[in-house]
Parts: C-alpha cells; sequence; structure tokens
C-alpha cells in the first residue's frame, strides 16, 4: 500500500472518528466534518489519479463492516449520517475519480436531508434519535414522505439518484471478484440500516406520549430543495447511464 | 393446581369462531358481569388497549351537532354533581372541548407563570411525583413474559425466535386443509403430537410440563404469568379457546387441542431459548435488577416506548443509569407540572387551590371517554324517541304480500322502500327464523350449524336433489377433475415451472379479466358453472325401521370398502352382513381370509362397534322434524313476528347472505344468527313447514288459521346487491304465478331504489353498476359496509318505524306484544336476537376503538392461515375481529362505536318479566352493554334504564 492509499483510508473511512474525532467532537458536527474529510479525499484522489490496491479496499471492506455494526447499535440520526459515508468508502476507493464523485454528490445530498431530518428531531423531540418515535407517516405526512426519499434513496433503490451512479460505474467498468463482493456488501448495508430506519420511524403505531409536529414554513422549502436537487442530480446519472 | 390458574385465566381471552362461519362476539364478553364503565377499565388495563374513541373523535360529533349540546350538558352536570364540582361546569366544559384534544401539547409548552413555579411543584410533588423504582419496576414488568424482559435488558432478540416458533407449530397443527402436507399424527393431540415434532422425550403430560416449566422460571405469580402468556398471542389462544369448547367441531373431535396444551408448547419453546441464556430464571433476574435498577428501568422503558430518544442517547453515550433516570423522573415530573400550570392559565376562574385544579382535571381526563359515549347515545335515543313519537299511524290496508326478513340492519332500505311501492308489509326475525338445524348440503359433507352461536340444533335436514341432475353431475366433475389437476401441477416440485409456461396464459385471461373487467367477466364464467338441481329438504322424521336400515347401511358401506381393499377380491352381500353381525351381535364369523386383526382394524380404526351403531342411530333420528316440532316452529315464528291473522296471499320469507370476491371475512357479511352462514336454507325450510297442510290443520285448532290461499314463499336477499331471489315457486298455481310476476316487478324496484341510496355511503361508488362491480371484484376491501354503523335495535310493531328512514342502522325485530301477555315472546328475543345484536354491536364497537388489539387491522397485510383465519404476513398472531376497512374510511371512523340501543314496545310490566327470565341478556342490559328503552303505548309513556331502574324519560 502507497502512503496517498493510507491517507485516503483515512479519510474515507471514518478512521478520524474513532480515533480522535468522537472524544473531542460534539456527534451533531461529525457529519460536517466527515463529508468536508471525504470531499479532500476525492480532491486528492483526483488530482493524483490513484487506482487504490486490494489491499487497500479489503481493509476499507473489513472498516465499512465494523461501521455497519456500529451503525445497528444507534438509533441516532446524526450518528447514521456519518455511518452511511463511512459504509460507501469501499466504493470510493474502488471506482473511478468520476464515478466516485458522482456517487459522493449523490450520496451527501441524501444525507444532509438526513441530517437536517435529525435537526428536526432534535427540535421536536429532544434529540436526533428516533427510538420510540413510530408512526410518522401517519402523525406527521411531510416528515414520513422527505424521510422516505431519503431512505429509499439510500437504501439504494433504483432511480434513486444514489443507485444509478453506482450501478453505473459497475457497469462502465471492467469488473472483477472484488467488485461484486463491495457491491453486494454496500448495498446489503445500506439498505439494511436505511429500512431499519424506515420501519422503525416511519411506519408502525404513532406513539401515544409523543406530541408529534409537522415541518413547516422554510424548513419545507429546504427538504424540498433538497428532493429538487436529488432529482435534477438523479436525471444526470441516467443522461450518464445512456451516454 | 396448575389447571385451576389456566382455568381461572383463559375465559378472558376471547373466542374466535374460524373464519368460514364468522361469528361477531364481544371481545369483552369475558367482563358482561362488570358494568360497562368498569369492564372497558379492567380491558384497558389488561390488553393495554383503547376503549373509547379520541376526543376529538367526539368533539366533532359535538361541532356537527349530533352530539346534543343540551343532552352533553346535562351528563356533564350530573357528573360533576356525582364529584361536587357542580360549581365548575363551565371550566369542565371547556376542558373537554378545548383543553383535552392537545393534552400532550400542553406539556411541552413552557407555562408563562414563572414566579412561585417552585412552590407549585412543591405543593403538586405528592401528586404528580414518578412513582417509586420498585413500584415503577412492578408497573412495567406487570404484562411481561421472561423472555421479553430479557429482550429488554439484554436486546436479545428471543421473542422474535420464540413467538415464531410458536405460531409455525401451532398454524401447521390446526391447519384445516389449507396445506397439502398436513402434519403426521395430529390425532394425539396438540401436546403429544408436538412431542414428535420436536422429536424430544417429554415423559410428563402437558399440565405437569407446565408445573415444570414454570417451578424451573421460578415464577412467583403462576396464574398472572400464564395470562401474560396466553395474551401474547391472544387470537390463536382465543381459537384454540372455542375448539377446546366446542365438542362437535370436527377438526377437534379428530385433532384435539386445548389451552394447557398450547401452554405447554409455549413454555417449552421459552425453556428451549431461555435456558441457553446466562439470566435463565426469575431469581437471577431479579438479582441482576436489583443490582441494576436504573439501568434496568431505563432499558425497560425503552422497551416499552415510553423512553423519550434524549434518554435512549444518554444511554447509547453510557452516561451513568442513575443520573439519566433522575434526569428522566425530573423531566417526567417538570412536564406535568408544565401542563397542569398551561391548562390552569387558560382555565383561570377555578377559584380553589392547584392541587384541586389538578385532581379535577384528571378525573375529567379519566371520565371524558364515557361523558362523551354516553352523550352520543343519548342524542341518539333522544332523537329516535322524537321520530317515533311524531310517526303518524300509517293507514292498515289488506296488503297483498308480507315480506318476512332478518332482522339485520341492512334489510332496513329494502324493507321500507318495498312498503313505499306497493300493498305490502314487512316483518323482521332472526334469520334463522326460529328454525335451529344441523344442515348437510347436496353434494357437501360437512355440516352446518344453521342457528346462533348460543344455540344447538337438535334437528338434522339432508338436502336432495329434486330429479335427475345429470347436466350438473357432468359439469361438476369436469371442474373437479380440472382443480385436482391444477392442484397437482402446483404442489409438484418441478411441474410449475413447466405449468407457467404452458397454461399461464390461460390464467391471464381471468387475471386481465378480473381485475379490467370484473362485470363482465364474472357475467361470462357463470354462465359455465355448474347450476345447482332443483332440491327438497328431508323434513320429516325416519321411521325406526329407517333408522336402523341407515344405520346397518353405513357401517356395511365402510365394511365394503375395507374388505375389498384388503382382500383384493369381490366381497358377497352376506359376507360383508356376516362381519358386520359378528362385530355388531358376536355372531360367528363365517368369511373367508376375515381374521381377528382385520376385525380389530375394523373396530379400532373404523370404528365399527355397537356402540358407534347405537350413535349413528341417535344421529339419524336427529333428522327431520315431527309434526308437533314443525307446529310448534310455524307457531312460534308466527306469533314472533305478530302475524297471526289477515293472512295476505303470499308470505315471503327472505334469508340473505353476500357476495364477494376474494374476501376471506365475506362469512362475517352472511348472516348472524344462521351462525355466518347464508340463511336461504332456513327460509325454505320454515316456508316448506308453513305450506304444510297438516302443520296448518294443527295451527287452526291452536287458534291460528292460515287460509288455503296463502302461500309461503321462501327468498334469497343479497345484501351485497340488494337483489331478492324467490326460491320454490313450482307450488303455485298459473293465475299465483302471474300476480307474482308483478310482485316480482315491485321487488326489482325496491332493489333498485335501496341500492342508489347505499351507493351513496360507499366509496367509488355512483351507480347500481357500481355496486354490482364491487360484488365481484377482487381488489374490493368493501364490497358491502355490512353491519358497519349499527347503532339500535327496535322491538315491536313496524308501524311506529315505518317510512322513517333509519339508514340501515337499526336491526327491527317485528314483535306484537298483545299476543304475548306472559312475556315469554319477548324473553326469547330477548335470549337470542338480542345477544346476536349485541355481539355485533361490540364487535364493531372494538374493532373501531382499536382495531390493533381488537380488531383485524388492515387487509393489505392480511394472508389466510390454517384456513381458520387471517394473519400478517408470513407470521402473526391470528387476527381478530373486523378489518379495519369494514369500520374505517380514509383513516377515519366511519362506524360510528355506540352501545345498542334498544328500544323495546311493550308495557313496562311485561319488559320485567322478560328481562327477569332471560339469562343471557338479563347481565348485558343489566350492566348497560345494551342501552334500553321501553316505549309503553298502555301507559303512554316511555322509560329510560339506567342504574338498575327504569326513569321515566318522555310522554308519548
Amino acid at each position: 500500500m502507497q502512503l496517498m492509499e493510507i491517507v485516503l483510508f483515512i479519510l474515507l473511512a471514518g478512521l478520524p472518528y474513532y480515533f480522535l474525532l468522537r472524544k473531542f467532537i460534539s456527534y451533531d458536527k461529525i457529519f460536517i466534518i466527515s463529508t468536508l474529510l471525504l470531499l479532500v479525499g476525492l480532491f486528492i484522489k483526483f488530482q493524483t489519479g490513484l487506482q487504490c490496491s486490494w489491499a487497500c479496499i479489503t481493509i476499507s471492506l473489513i472498516s465499512a463492516l465494523i461501521t455497519f455494526y456500529v451503525a445497528l447499535k444507534t438509533t441516532n440520526l446524526y450518528r447514521l449520517s456519518y455511518h452511511f459515508l463511512f459504509i460507501n468508502a469501499p466504493v470510493f476507493l474502488l471506482i473511478d475519480i468520476k464515478y466516485s464523485i458522482y456517487y459522493a454528490v449523490a450520496l451527501i445530498i441524501t444525507l444532509i436531508g438526513l441530517y437536517f431530518i435529525g435537526t428536526y428531531y432534535k427540535r421536536n423531540y429532544g434529540s436526533a434519535n428516533f427510538a420510540n418515535i413510530s408512526g410518522l407517516a401517519i402523525k406527521t405526512p411531510f416528515v414520513g414522505f422527505v424521510l422516505r426519499i431519503y431512505l429509499i434513496s439510500l437504501a439504494l433503490y433504483p432511480p434513486f439518484p444514489n443507485s444509478v451512479f453506482l450501478f453505473n460505474s459497475f457497469l462502465k467498468n471492467e469488473t472483477s471478484y472484488m467488485w461484486y463482493v463491495v457491491l453486494a456488501i454496500v448495498i446489503f448495508s445500506n439498505f439494511f440500516i436505511a429500512m431499519r430506519i424506515l420501519t422503525n420511524t416511519v411506519f408502525g403505531k404513532p406513539n401515544k406520549i409523543i406530541f408529534y409536529s409537522d415541518i413547516k414554513g422554510k424548513e419545507r422549502l429546504a427538504h424540498f430543495f433538497i428532493i429538487i436537487l436529488l432529482t435534477i442530480w438523479g436525471l444526470n446519472g441516467l443522461m450518464e447511464v445512456l451516454r | 393446581m396448575i389447571k385451576e390458574n389456566i382455568n381461572k385465566v383463559k375465559h378472558i381471552i376471547p373466542h374466535y369462531w374460524p373464519i368460514k362461519t364468522f361469528i361477531h362476539h364481544n371481545p369483552l364478553k369475558a367482563f358482561e358481569k362488570l358494568k360497562f364503565k368498569d369492564a372497558v377499565e379492567k380491558a384497558k388495563e389488561i390488553f393495554e388497549s383503547n376503549v373509547y374513541m379520541d376526543p376529538q373523535y367526539y368533539i366533532d360529533l359535538y361541532m356537527s351537532g349530533t352530539i346534543r349540546e343540551d343532552i352533553f350538558e346535562k351528563i356533564l352536570t350530573e357528573f360533576l354533581e356525582k364529584h361536587g364540582y357542580e360549581k365548575y361546569f363551565y371550566e369542565a366544559k371547556q376542558f373537554l372541548i378545548e383543553i383535552s384534544p392537545l393534552w400532550e401539547k400542553y406539556k411541552y409548552l413552557e407555562p408563562e407563570i414563572s414566579d412561585g413555579k417552585d412552590f407549585l411543584k412543591r405543593c403538586l410533588y405528592e401528586q404528580l411525583k414518578e412513582k417509586e423504582d420498585d413500584e415503577l419496576l412492578k408497573d412495567l414488568t406487570k404484562s411481561m413474559t421472561f423472555y421479553e424482559i430479557h429482550d429488554a435488558l439484554f436486546d436479545t432478540n428471543l421473542k422474535e425466535l420464540i413467538e415464531k416458533d410458536i405460531i409455525e407449530y401451532i398454524t401447521r397443527f390446526l391447519d384445516e386443509e389449507q396445506t397439502t402436507l398436513s402434519m403426521y399424527q395430529r390425532n394425539l393431540g396438540m401436546f403429544n403430537t408436538f412431542k414428535y415434532f420436536e422429536g424430544v422425550n417429554i415423559p410428563e403430560n402437558a399440565e405437569e410440563f407446565i408445573e415444570k416449566s414454570l417451578n424451573k422460571l421460578k415464577v412467583k405469580d403462576k396464574e398472572k404469568y400464564i395470562l401474560n402468556h396466553l395474551l401474547k398471542q391472544a387470537g390463536w389462544a382465543g381459537f384454540i379457546g372455542y375448539r377446546e369448547e366446542d365438542k362437535l367441531y370436527p377438526f377437534q373431535q379428530e385433532y384435539p387441542a386445548s389451552t394447557i396444551d398450547y401452554l405447554a408448547v409455549r413454555f417449552f419453546y421459552e425453556d428451549k431459548y431461555i435456558s441457553k441464556q446466562k439470566i435463565n430464571d426469575f431469581e437471577k433476574l431479579n438479582e441482576y435488577i436489583n443490582k441494576n435498577k436504573s439501568l434496568s428501568i431505563l432499558k425497560l422503558l425503552k422497551y416499552k416506548g415510553v423512553l423519550l430518544p434524549k434518554y435512549v442517547d444518554l444511554l447509547e453515550s453510557g452516561k451513568d443509569p442513575e443520573y439519566i433516570l433522575k434526569l428522566y423522573k425530573d423531566e417526567q415530573f417538570d412536564l406535568k407540572i408544565n401542563q397542569i400550570l398551561n391548562i390552569r392559565q387558560i382555565i383561570s376562574r377555578f377559584d380553589k387551590g392547584i392541587v384541586d385544579f389538578a385532581k379535577f382535571m384528571y378525573l375529567l381526563k379519566e371520565n371524558e371517554g364515557y361523558i362523551w359515549l354516553k352523550s352520543l347515545e343519548d342524542s341518539y335515543i333522544h332523537f329516535y324517541v322524537a321520530e317515533f313519537k311524531s310517526n303518524l299511524k300509517t293507514r292498515e290496508k289488506p296488503y297483498l304480500a308480507a315480506s318476512v326478513f332478518c332482522i339485520d340492519v341492512r334489510s332496513e332500505s329494502i324493507r321500507r322502500y318495498i312498503e313505499k311501492i306497493g300493498p305490502y308489509s314487512t316483518y323482521g326475525a332472526a334469520g334463522f327464523f326460529g328454525v335451529p338445524i344441523t344442515f348437510i348440503e347436496f353434494d357437501k359433507g360437512h355440516e352446518q350449524f344453521l342457528c346462533p352461536a348460543i344455540v344447538k340444533p337438535s334437528n338434522v335436514v339432508f338436502e336432495l336433489p329434486k330429479k335427475g341432475y345429470e347436466e350438473y353431475k357432468t359439469r361438476k366433475k369436469a371442474f373437479k377433475v380440472l382443480k385436482s389437476v391444477l392442484n397437482d401441477l402446483k404442489n409438484n416440485p418441478y411441474t410449475p415451472f413447466i405449468m407457467v409456461e404452458a397454461v399461464g396464459w390461460l390464467f391471464g385471461i381471468n387475471l386481465f379479466g378480473k381485475t379490467l373487467a370484473p362485470l363482465k367477466i364474472e357475467r361470462f364464467f357463470s354462465k359455465f358453472r355448474p347450476k345447482k338441481p332443483k332440491t327438497v329438504y328431508t323434513l320429516d322424521k325416519l321411521s325406526e325401521k329407517e333408522v336402523e336400515e341407515f344405520a346397518v347401511k353405513i357401517h356395511l358401506k365402510i365394511i365394503h370398502e375395507v374388505l375389498i381393499s384388503k382382500l383384493k377380491r369381490a366381497v358377497s352381500n352376506e359376507e360383508i352382513t356376516n362381519v358386520w353381525k359378528h362385530i355388531i351381535f358376536g355372531e360367528p364369523l363365517n368369511v373367508k381370509d376375515v381374521d381377528d386383526v382385520l376385525i380389530e382394524i375394523l373396530k379400532t380404526k373404523y370404528n365399527i362397534t355397537k356402540e358407534d351403531f347405537e350413535e349413528q342411530k341417535a344421529k339419524l333420528r336427529q333428522v327431520g322434524f315431527t309434526l308437533e316440532e314443525k307446529v310448534n316452529f310455524v307457531k312460534n315464528f308466527l306469533f314472533s313476528i305478530g302475524l297471526t291473522k289477515e293472512f295476505p296471499k303470499f308470505v315471503f320469507v327472505f334469508g340473505h347472505g353476500s357476495k364477494s370476491d376474494n374476501n376471506p371475512f365475506e362469512s362475517a357479511l352472511d348472516c348472524g344468527a344462521c351462525g355466518g352462514n347464508v340463511g336461504i336454507v332456513n327460509a325454505r325450510v320454515i316456508s316448506m313447514m308453513a305450506n304444510d297442510e297438516k302443520v296448518r290443520e294443527k295451527l287452526k285448532e291452536e287458534g291460528i288459521d292460515v287460509p288455503e290461499y296463502t302461500k309461503f314463499i321462501p327468498g334469497m336477499h343479497n345484501t351485497t346487491t340488494d337483489e331478492l331471489e324467490l326460491e320454490d315457486i313450482e307450488i303455485l298455481n298459473k293465475e299465483e304465478k302471474e300476480l307474482l310476476k308483478k310482485v316480482k316487478e315491485d321487488f326489482d324496484k325496491a332493489s333498485s331504489k335501496s341500492r342508489l341510496e347505499r351507493a351513496k355511503t360507499l366509496p367509488n361508488t355512483k351507480t347500481e353498476e357500481d355496486i354490482f362491480t364491487k360484488s365481484c371484484d377482487w381488489s374490493e376491501p368493501r364490497p358491502e359496509w355490512g353491519l358497519s354503523k349499527n347503532m339500535a335495535f327496535y322491538i315491536g310493531k313496524r308501524e311506529t318505524t315505518k317510512n322513517i328512514p333509519l339508514f340501515n342502522r337499526f336491526f327491527l325485530h317485528s314483535y306484537n306484544w298483545e299476543e304475548d301477555l306472559k312475556g315469554d315472546i319477548l324473553t326469547n328475543i330477548f335470549s337470542g336476537p338480542l345477544v346476536v345484536g349485541e355481539w355485533i354491536n361490540m364487535e364493531h364497537y372494538f374493532s373501531t376503538v382499536d382495531n390493533e388489539i381488537y380488531g383485524a387491522g388492515s387487509k393489505v397485510y392480511h394472508n389466510i392461515v390454517s384456513k381458520v383465519g387471517v394473519f400478517f404476513g408470513n407470521y402473526s398472531d391470528l387476527r381478530i375481529g373486523l378489518p379495519e376497512q369494514t369500520v374505517n374510511l380514509e383513516d377515519k371512523a366511519y362506524h360510528e362505536p355506540v352501545r345498542l340501543i334498544t328500544f323495546v314496545e311493550a308495557p313496562l310490566e311485561i319488559v320485567k318479566k322478560a328481562m327477569q327470565k332471560s339469562a343471557f341478556s338479563n347481565p348485558l342490559i343489566k350492566n348497560e352493554w345494551v342501552r334500553l328503552i321501553v316505549i309503553d303505548k298502555e301507559k303512554n309513556k316511555i322509560y329510560l334504564y339506567e342504574n338498575e331502574d327504569f326513569k321515566f324519560l318522555t310522554s308519548l
């Protein structure tokens, strides 16, 4: 493994988080920092044109699986937003920079939406944790709707941009066994975590002790804006597929 | 000992009847000995359910005027007077209408009063403080099983594993031929078969095994723990409970199951998974909890869904549980303080201290459901009393025909239109028309009990084809062969692949046809279906000689088949008779190749015994009716509806049934009084009896002179399409048939009008065609509204209710008190139809107030399981009650949950007598599960039964 690969791995797979950030920085800020680190990593990859070795990708897969396990232990949307980033690290290391950027943009837009939903939870229910906040689809239809869009997108359902770019990168490149392993693990992890959130908070019976309140005003517009961005990016992805 | 514990608690679980004969029932039947208000409170705690609608529901009805303001105020005043708060009427009203719907919201608003908040907190501390840890723990775990507590405390997933295993076993054991691969040796009983199923050597019987398991778990309160287990899958427990008590249920006779067996299975699986855990009994668990009290409480709160997310965050980040629990308790206390202070700011006129205010507020909150419910019911009572009072007596005229319908609410509109259209009178009676029968349909082998579930029939009726039915036989055979081939192909592991390619397109026609044009495709395919031939019923008793002959024939037929299969040669009649006589009378055996082993097989496996012979004879003696029985049934029927003189030319007796496609709940739409079956059979039986000359002669002797020209014609009322079909019209002469044509035309008009009226209430339905389409559309969740919106029961003369549109919300039972001075007929109505009405009403009530607990949930997720009911997905509890689509429309309640408002038109004394004599309905009335109103036309007074007394309501 080259030094640059190690740097990339550190930036993308959440190592700063595990060894440093979580001890010193409040977890609601880690998503922003991790996103910045991802962008820096992609910039380095773009500049150097680096192709990662199998060893690097294998290590990042192990790290993704650990993150997946950690993500299963939490029900906090702030935490889950950066766990999603780390789980997808093997993809960024594996695929071409062009597709990495496409996929990263889609992922970041969706996660910003999820992060904002976390903010909404915190404001209304005291925390970004979705434990015991069920039945949003019934009680707060707008939150239920936008959260469904974000989670379905994160779960890599076509034709949402995340899946379009991910699958496109696999179609447009020469693949190997490692590609399939990465694809299988990333799809499974994303799908499982996203569906876990969806079934626990969007669906289910509303909790009687919670006073539900839907998103209104500017915040609603912000989510519309994110969904429009996702749509545009998704259309761009479809054009890319057809090219 | 364990058996006693089980017997004490098992009745709490409501019985569930198999879905093929869906019986509406009160899910809180076990609580009927309590006053309604107390019973629902108790049930609320046990089932953790809602028992009233949300306050907003009632407020909407209040705002729309359905709940009358004066009545609501009167009930509220009475309530406040009872509790010494009469001075605070306006405050109470404001609380119920403005504050209560936003009850939770006031917790989260910061009150403006900041001065003296600490003082107020101190004042309210005793009132509102959170429970002590031990008390809280007891409260949290009171309805939990060991594995649930384990899951909560140690983040395991045992519940899913245990319940999944239990459901897998019981669904396979209780299967009623849904699967092609049945479980072996089910005849051994549920727990004995289970030992083979699991391959375990358990020497104990079920009872001993339960005792052993409970001891191993170190359970202290065994009775409570058993109840907790039963409540986990209340649907399945209810179905097993039903089977256990219905000794005649064929599958129970063949594959016995019991609550004890079911519990033994549950405890086996609990032990299987728990024994692998480090903490595997209550002693160890309690030890752990005592050492980690705060953490345990927090984890239990999280499991129960009451721990707010921010505390879950703190738990996740590993903060000290004691600190988190203190924060939680403090916040809960603060929230309650906020709530009181915020509300106090709005209700500022309350002139007592804050502690009294809190008490006042909680008292109202606890009782608001009942106050609203009673207000709603009383509003309807007053409305209809006024309607009945103002209803002008219609001029009696000679009627051409009388039509007797079931009391079912769905008969109301069509009765109203029939009466409007021509010279017709209508009557209402329980849809089995007072004749409980065991019916064996032509071409079917099984028995149907055509009577209310609380009645056991003692007469058997066979249906036999009248004449040649070759075409039917040929078509039926062809269909049977086709079905059997398709089933074989489907169930073979390899053939489905080929089948899809080869014949899949054939199904495509049906698939697309039923989806795109259901009505057309239904009409097309109905042409090819075998049409049942004309049939007659065996209404006469068999002679003793015939009984003997038939009983022998049954045995001889079995012996014949067994001998042929075992001996592989032709067998003569003499040989068969000799074998039979040898077994039954011990005569010497003279048949070649038949040894003792074969005789033993005949005795044990095929039940050819003296006892069975006697049993067969006893059964055969039940076939048909004696003349006295026939006379009694007809007489009681006519007396019960008050039709004893001035008979018209035709008396139509309409049974009813429904029509829908892809609807597991179809029998819920059929006749409840016929045990969830179609009512045409009972209509035909009573008509055949009433047309019998000998019966009429005897009736004449008893004072009922049915003229020769009067003909009883049975018919069928399709409640989905409101079509009226007449049967057995071949008994009419040419002139009568001509006359009938005109009547039929009028009936068609009435059907059409009734359909149009009903179309207005059904979603996406505008025309009559839409109604017909719904009856055959396989994607239709609401082919009809069924008994939804049922509200009241009228027992009395039709003249009082005639011409008043009751919008299919009333059960209408005809009754003429002038012919029932002893109150016997009313007693029968109270004991049968009223009880059935209450079951239907309560089923709808509870399915509406909490569809998750008492209802069947959404049809969207239903799958048929074991052919006994439905469950969600691929495993869940058996869903009892009514589906969401039956009681709700677009997430709002369509059914209006009220107790059955029962109007009885009779002198008060007769009603009192009937109440005393009716053991079934007496507790229902006394405990106010039904609201009773007596319309005493003799005294010109109307009474309302309340608090075990008849109160004068108004004058007539």
